[in-house]
């Protein structure tokens, strides 16, 4: 069995039944076994790809690393999770981005253009949300749009509605009917 | 066993097809015994399918590894109850459980109404079988739990196959929330193919009056707790098992499960209109329309794997088959209701712009945008990936971005709704309704500035709180002691029976608290703090007014998994509080997976929140991840109250004029007929 | 094989409980148009909906969330709609017993099931000037032949 780089949330609830039909027998033998429990350090060792926090970092500068970290999302394939977020341990995408972050802050780049090179190098599909240009626009336009136009429509129908009510009480006829009263009186007394 | 389980759905499925077949025969024809035979064999569909369940369930228990579905979800160490949790640990046999749970909704509603309605039942089992026929369909032909495994000869010929062990159940479901969240989630998600049957059956026998309406009152009610319910619980899964330190990622699923909750949330608001006013009423139909579907597109996107997701069971063969259905049900209802719009006419007119009916209005407005926004977010992936090419991810800034300013607006509508009087509202005594929330508010909001709380949406959240909480305890204030003036009880009393008389109004009142609670709880999120750092033995680390001292580590095995842990003192200004001991396991079945097993400190103020993150530096430090999480609590909380208030919604009614409707001519006949047949 | 004997009797089980309602019930017509909510129905629903509306209202006048002006108006506006119901029942002539309706509504069922003729309707009941059967009051149509009723 390859060693994997094996994760809380890349390996979803499904996902790893897919390949279910390919068993091979024997794949969870006894030996093997032997062999895995001596590997669970190999498990949870961290791969760093820089010492975290060898340096003193300011607070200002964590403050930036999360700021970019949150805009830009994990390309392991699985989890499409922020930086952030990404819990998968040792990811072989998530480790080495957010070390990128850090050595490019540390170097002095700015937020936006370390996000920018994320996105020339790997494509839209890094960041977290869509843009504010062109296409990507409409995503954030369109729950805009769709409210505007319903507050119209609702408006309009509130109003409408309205109107007929406002002159049919101005005309209709006054009927009063005596057991009304009586009927309400009783009426009470059942509910 | 597993043949018997096979036959069994097999059977399910001809019954489920002769039921829609005779129904809809019985009521062209008139034919009552048909009609009957119809619902027989509905309850016997029912039947046959908890026969396939308990089968698949036995194979589980006894870890018969010849099946698929047992080898892939589940192994031997696993403890009885997550083995037969293991039955939705995999799609095949999570589609199995979402038949049983439809079957069962359907077999009650069959039975409750064997006497009543007789002129739309037909047209009810008919939707409720095409319904389940469609689940029964693809759990049988494209994603059966009872395949048995085979094993390709070297001279191409197959053979049956045994593995020595399953793969196990995916590890992150290994908790009790998980255990119970996709049943819970399931019953929402499915409830609403009731009312949407019975719409649907008034459409067809042109019976638009109240009669449907009444009837799917508590069929809606249940299914939105049930959905609400199972969110929250999938939100405290999120929370303990991911270990990310939040319980909402805006995930499709999440998404998908959401956004019939809110059009959900939606129908119960403006069905109350229809119910007093005989307004809305193509509206409603449309509602509740929009809800089943939008049920049924989230088991879609679980199931198709058209959009990436953390718990997406990637299988796209069942992606067109969900398209077509969906398409189908939207087209047959849309031509229905439009075909049908003689018979949908509002019975009065609105009175007034300023009156409870257009709140109503508004509130509608704003869920359904809200929907949108979930959808359109959820979607945008796909639609760039078509019209631009380009691959997108919309993640959580999207959603946060959009969602939290039409949640305030929501919450501020939760608030000024019950300010309006039905029908009509003076501006006067507007300003005398607003009076009390705007005095308890605005003092509030300015304390917050001045304590130094400068997050605009935290700040307008709890202000917004405040204000909903104040309108809501007026309204049982002002009722209760109107009560209690008119009936000389003593307050308290007066509250309870106000409560109990007007159940859906005050049990209403009582989930607006819960939002408003739950609300409390999300706000909360602003604050988060969180802090990573390497420790040693004897290192500490801090995090706001918590410190966290190394003590030590060791690692353990059980037969499941092994397990390597810290233990760390807390402390809390010095105090110490508990001794924490994050842990990370290997599971040994299957791919190996690792997990990590948070540590709680949980109080109403907030939770401290540590994860064990692995050993770096060669073993010399030890990766913890602590979070300092305000107010968490009170999601959990408000849930529960959540709950609460629907429940005492949902209580029996007590006999009265308006609750219980006279026995009408068509429950008098059903009756009738029964005494005759007798 | 044991599975197949499983199997065997579950379907010959089932069977006998699905088809049964078509050998052992009547065969009479589910008459549909019977069935359905009626005008009556209608009526008497609508007007406990216009009294638990009035009682609403006075609930919110006394707590004080409608001036009086507004409640005088609404109130009278609902009591008339309520009279207006009031007098449409009066015209259905029905709405006196409604148990008694009932009865006869059963009655009338009774009869048809069993395949009567036509012509023995319940006593007391208007009749179909077009096939004679039994017609139920606040009909617009015979549920027999469709004849349009005054």
């Amino acid at each position: 069995m390859v060693l994997r780089l094996l994760a809380g949330r890349s390996a979803s609830f499904g996902r790893p039944h897919r390949a279910a039909p390919t068993f091979a027998p024997g794949s969870v033998s006894r030996g093997m076994r032997m062999k895995l429990r001596a590997r669970i350090l190999l498990y949870i060792v961290i791969v760093l790809g820089t010492p975290l926090s060898s340096a003193p970092e300011t607070a200002d500068l964590e403050k930036q690393y999360r700021e970019a970290a949150a805009q830009l999302v994990c390309q392991c394939g699985g989890c499409r999770e922020q930086l952030t977020v990404c819990g998968m341990q040792n990811c072989h995408s998530a480790t080495p981005m957010r070390a990128e972050i850090r050595e490019k802050l540390q170097a002095g780049m700015t937020v936006e253009k370390i996000v920018d090179g994320f996105v020339a190098r790997i494509g839209k599909q890094v960041l977290a949300a869509p843009t504010l240009k062109g296409f990507d626009l409409t995503a954030w336009i369109m729950p805009i749009v769709m409210f505007a136009l319903g507050l119209i429509v609702v408006s309009w129908i509130v109003v409408r509605m309205a109107r007929p009510a406002a002159a049919a009480e101005a005309s209709a006829p006054v009927i009063v009917d005596p057991r009304v009263e009586r009927e309400l009186k009783d009426f009470e007394e059942e509910s | 066993m597993s043949e018997f389980g096979n036959f069994c759905l097999l059977l399910a499925f001809c019954l489920g097809l002769y039921a829609l077949l005779a129904s809809v025969l019985g009521a062209v024809q008139k034919q009552h015994r048909i009609v009957r035979s119809a619902e027989r064999a509905a309850l016997a569909a029912c039947g046959s399918i908890a026969l396939a369940l308990s089968s698949l369930v036995y194979l589980l228990v006894t870890s018969d590894f010849s099946v698929s579905h047992v080898a892939s979800a589940s192994n031997r160490a696993l403890p009885v109850y997550y083995k037969i949790a293991a039955l939705w640990g995999a799609h095949d046999g999570s589609l199995l459980l979402w038949v049983f749970v439809t079957s069962i909704f359907s077999g009650i509603v069959i039975y409750q109404n064997r006497f009543r309605y007789r002129d739309m039942m037909p047209y009810v089992v008919a939707v409720l079988m095409v319904n389940l026929s469609f689940f029964l369909c693809l759990n049988l032909f494209l994603s059966n739990p009872f395949n048995q495994l085979v094993q390709a000869n070297a001279d191409g010929t197959l053979q049956k196959f045994i593995p020595q062990d399953g793969r196990g159940l995916n590890p992150l479901l290994q908790y009790w929330a998980m255990v119970i969240h996709p049943p819970i989630l399931y019953l929402g998600f499915i409830g609403f193919v009731v009312p949407f049957a019975f719409a649907f059956a008034a459409l067809v026998t042109k019976q638009l009056g109240d009669s449907w309406i009444r009837t799917i009152r508590r069929w809606t009610l249940v299914p939105w707790m049930f959905l609400g319910a199972g969110l929250i619980l999938g939100g405290k899964w999120a929370y303990v098992e991911m270990g990310w330190g939040g319980y909402w990622g805006w995930d499709p699923v999440e998404n998908a499960s959401l956004m019939p909750w809110l059009t959900g949330t939606a129908f119960l608001h403006s069905v109350i209109v229809q119910e007093r006013k005989g307004m809305l009423k193509v509206w409603n139909v449309f509602l509740i329309m929009i809800t089943y579907l939008l049920g049924v597109f989230g088991t879609f996107i679980t199931r198709s794997g058209v959009i990436n997701s953390v718990h997406a069971f990637a299988d796209s063969s069942l992606g067109p088959f969900f398209l077509y259905y969906m398409s189908a049900v939207f087209f047959v209802s849309m031509y229905l209701i439009i075909d049908r719009l003689p018979y949908l006419k509002s019975e009065r007119p609105l009175d007034s712009v300023l009156s409870r009916e257009s709140a109503f209005l508004f509130n509608n407005l704003v869920l359904l945008v809200a929907c949108f926004a979930v959808f359109w977010g959820t979607m945008f992936p796909v639609l760039s990936e078509w019209v631009q090419g380009q691959k997108m991810t919309v993640g959580p800034p999207f959603f946060n971005n959009v969602n939290i300013p039409i949640g305030l607006f929501l919450l501020f509508l939760t608030g000024v709704g019950p300010l309006f009087a039905w029908r009509k509202t003076s501006v006067e005594s507007l300003k005398k309704a607003f009076f009390w929330p705007v005095i308890f508010s605005v003092p509030f909001c300015a304390a917050l500035m001045i304590a130094g709380m400068r997050d605009f949406y935290a700040v307008v959240s709890f202000t917004l709180c405040v204000f909903v909480l104040i309108t809501v305890v007026r309204e049982f204030y002002k009722g209760a002691s109107v009560r209690a003036k008119n009936t000389g009880e003593s307050f308290l009393s007066a509250i309870v029976n106000l409560t109990l008389k007007n159940k859906r109004r005050y049990g209403g009142y009582i989930v607006h608290v819960a939002i408003v609670v739950i609300f409390v709880g999300l706000t909360g999120n602003a604050f988060n703090k969180e802090v990573q750092q390497k420790l040693s033995k004897g290192e500490s680390m801090h995090i706001g007014r918590y410190m966290l001292r190394m003590v030590d580590y060791r690692e353990a095995d059980t037969p499941n998994y092994q397990l390597a842990e810290v233990k760390l003192e807390a402390y809390k200004d010095g105090k110490l509080i508990r001794t924490m001991t994050p842990e990370k396991r290997l599971y040994k079945a299957g791919d190996q997976q690792t997990t990590t097993e948070v540590e709680l400190y949980s109080t109403p103020k907030e939770d401290l929140y540590v994860v064990f993150s692995g050993v770096a530096n060669g073993g010399k430090g030890y990766e913890i991840h602590a979070f300092v999480n305000p107010l968490v609590f009170w999601v959990w909380f408000g849930a529960a109250i959540m709950v609460f208030g629907t429940l005492v919604t949902l209580l029996p009614d007590r006999k009265g004029a308006f609750v219980t409707p006279q026995l009408s001519f068509s429950e008098a006949a059903g009756i009738g007929e029964t005494l005759r047949i007798k | 094989m044991l599975v197949a004997a499983a199997c065997t009797l579950l379907v010959a089980l089932v069977g006998l409980y699905v088809l049964t309602p078509l050998f052992r019930e009547p065969k009479g017509n589910l008459d549909v148009e019977l069935l359905a909510e009626t005008e009556l129905d209608r009526l008497l629903n609508r007007k406990a909906v216009i009294y638990s509306n009035i009682k609403d209202l006075e609930f919110e006048y006394k707590m004080g969330r409608l001036s009086d002006a507004d409640y005088g108006r609404l109130g009278a506006g609902y009591k008339a709609e309520a009279a207006l119901v009031l007098q449409k029942l009066d015209q259905l002539g029905a709405e006196k017993n409604v148990d008694e309706q009932i009865e006869k509504e059963i009655s009338v069922r009774r009869g048809k099931l069993s395949s009567a003729p036509p012509s023995q309707s319940a006593p007391g009941f208007a009749s179909c000037p077009s096939c004679g059967s039994a017609t139920v009051p606040g009909k617009k149509f015979c549920a027999d032949c469709g004849q349009r009723l005054a």
